[in-house]
């Protein structure tokens, strides 16, 4: 019964959109490379992100993007500092969070259907459901008569629809991303940003989207946050003024548009160049 | 004509030109068929050898010792690798002696063998037995290695239990690999049979080329070989094909 009302609170709490989603406070972290040198990856990182709200990051290589996600999705267990998603203190993994990584981690074994239903077959979907909904999600990224094929068959922004499919049939409440479109040709990525960004302007779900390019970075998110080189910290955040639902095709031709690509660029720029200097 | 085609062609060819090469050398006398026999003589041999019923019946209790040690080693071997493979300690701690075990020549343990359990069946199924475990439970633990880790997060993070990362991602990431073990296994194990037979048995291919070596008779030592060779040939056709059809998976990516 507790459960029920719990559920419908909370229902009624994500329609507020000011809740925080995710929480991040004092999130550092360190690792030990090869020869046992301690290396500083994530400062100090604070992070609020509202419910419904789609945030892109943009930092230079190395400076713990990726190993963010993996604490908010609760693969790595934080060492010091504080991360919390929908209220809740991350303690393990949450099945209620959907990931989509960089490559496509599809099960090769796995025809194109078993793939996008592989989540609901963990959550104990019973078949005929699963399968209709994984059925319908491929169909709505333009996949359809490639049930049968396996991922060695099809091209890579195909097997990346899949993946993105696979976490979306999920319903997850939150969405980390980690350069999902990065992979993939220029052609094949502005189709399947168009796809996904028609995709969350109807469903609104929370979004963590990690990525290289900026304009990527601001036609799809409500808010970009640039983050430093090595140790990782927050460094600038961005509001993206377009209105929604946007436009995807006539986005490049908006001034305001490529004005804040340039800002965020100037900022991102010499964190850049620290960071290749670092790698050399 | 197609590629198929030549190439089922250059086969033929191939064979008819070592088979006459052969038959050739014997009969102008370049080689003495008493030391290499012939084809004829070989095939000579093996109707008689069909007409008193022999070359089924050794043929059967060889292929009999082989498969049952087959069998038996490749149950036991990918339970052992699928066990290491999983309990990650298990697996470090017993890799160097499992590294030791295959690299000794196991075909040298048979006179050990035999003085253990006898000269019957059970000397040839145990030596067949431990030529097969040994690669299977390798190639099996490397399997599962070879996971994909990137893999293993994405069922992680949709909540997979331990078991079900196990049935839908450790158990089909190393059945290639296991394939490709069975398939080296079937000549090991029928090397194990023979080996266990000419050390000492009253039966099988490997009594029948060693009572024939000592009457100097070439040609009986040649025919069993020759059968032999062609029942394995048989075994591991029918097993790639068996294999290419369930891992069609892998055919599509490579």
């Amino acid at each position: 019964m507790s459960g029920e009302v719990a559920r419908k609170l909370r229902v009624v709490l994500d329609r507020g959109n000011s809740d925080p989603a995710v929480e991040i406070k004092g999130l550092r972290f360190r690792l030990k490379d090869r020869v046992g040198r301690e290396i500083q990856i994530l400062d100090q990182m604070d992070l609020n992100v509202r419910s419904g709200e789609f945030i892109a990051i943009v930092g230079p290589s190395g400076c713990g993007k990726s190993t963010l996600l993996n604490f908010i999705s609760g693969l790595v267990p934080a060492q010091v500092g504080e991360v919390s998603v929908f209220g809740n203190k991350v303690k393990g993994v949450d099945p209620s969070i959907g990931y989509v990584f960089q490559q496509h981690a599809l099960l090769p074994w796995r025809n194109v259907i078993r793939n996008a239903e592989i989540i609901l077959e963990i959550k104990g979907v019973p078949q005929e459901e699963r399968r209709e909904k994984a059925r319908e999600m491929l169909a709505h990224m333009g996949l359809e008569g490639f049930d049968h094929h396996y991922p060695g068959e099809i091209s890579g922004g195909m097997r990346q629809r899949v993946s993105l499919a696979r976490t979306l049939v999920s319903d997850p409440k939150l969405i980390l991303m980690d350069e999902p479109f990065g992979a993939l040709d220029a052609q094949t990525k502005l189709l399947i940003q168009e796809m996904f960004l028609k995709y969350w302007e109807r469903h609104r779900k929370t979004v963590i989207f990690i990525t290289h390019d900026l304009a990527e970075a601001v036609s799809l998110a409500d808010r970009v946050l640039v983050m430093s080189a090595r140790p990782g910290r927050l460094i600038a955040e961005y509001n993206v003024e377009l209105e929604r639902p946007r436009d995807f095709s006539s986005l490049r031709q908006n001034p305001y548009f490529h004005g804040l690509v340039d800002q965020i660029w100037r900022d991102l720029k010499s964190e850049a160049e620290k960071s290749m200097r670092g790698r050399d | 004509m197609t590629e198929g085609t030549k190439i089922a062609l250059w086969k033929l060819g191939i064979f008819i030109f070592l088979m006459g090469t052969w038959e050739i050398c014997a009969r102008t006398g370049v080689i003495d068929p008493f030391w290499t026999s012939s084809p004829s003589l070989v095939a000579a041999e093996f109707w008689k050898s069909l007409g008193k019923n022999e070359i089924v019946y050794h043929t059967g209790v060889t292929m009999w010792e082989a498969m049952t040690g087959l069998v038996a080693g490749a149950i036991v071997g990918i339970s052992l690798g699928l066990l290491l493979g999983v309990s990650r300690v298990l697996g470090a701690a017993l890799e160097p002696f499992i590294i030791a075990l295959n690299s000794l020549p196991r075909v040298a343990l048979a006179p050990l063998i035999v003085m253990f359990v006898g000269i019957g069946f059970a000397s040839k199924f145990l030596l067949a037995f431990s030529l097969v475990v040994v690669p299977l439970m390798i190639n099996t633990y490397e399997g599962i290695k070879s996971t994909d880790p990137q893999l293993y997060n994405m069922l992680r993070i949709a909540g997979a239990r331990r078991d079900q990362v196990f049935r839908k991602l450790l158990l089909p990431n190393c059945i290639p690999w296991i394939f490709s073990a069975l398939r080296v296994s079937i000549s090991f194990a029928i090397i194990g049979a023979i080996v266990g037979e000419f050390i000492s048995a009253r039966a099988g291919i490997g009594y029948l080329i060693d009572s024939a070596a000592g009457a100097f008779d070439t040609t009986a030592m040649i025919m069993p070989l020759i059968v032999l060779m062609v029942l394995a040939y048989v075994l591991d056709r029918l097993f790639v094909k068996t294999s290419d059809r369930l891992l069609r998976w892998r055919v599509a990516t490579h």
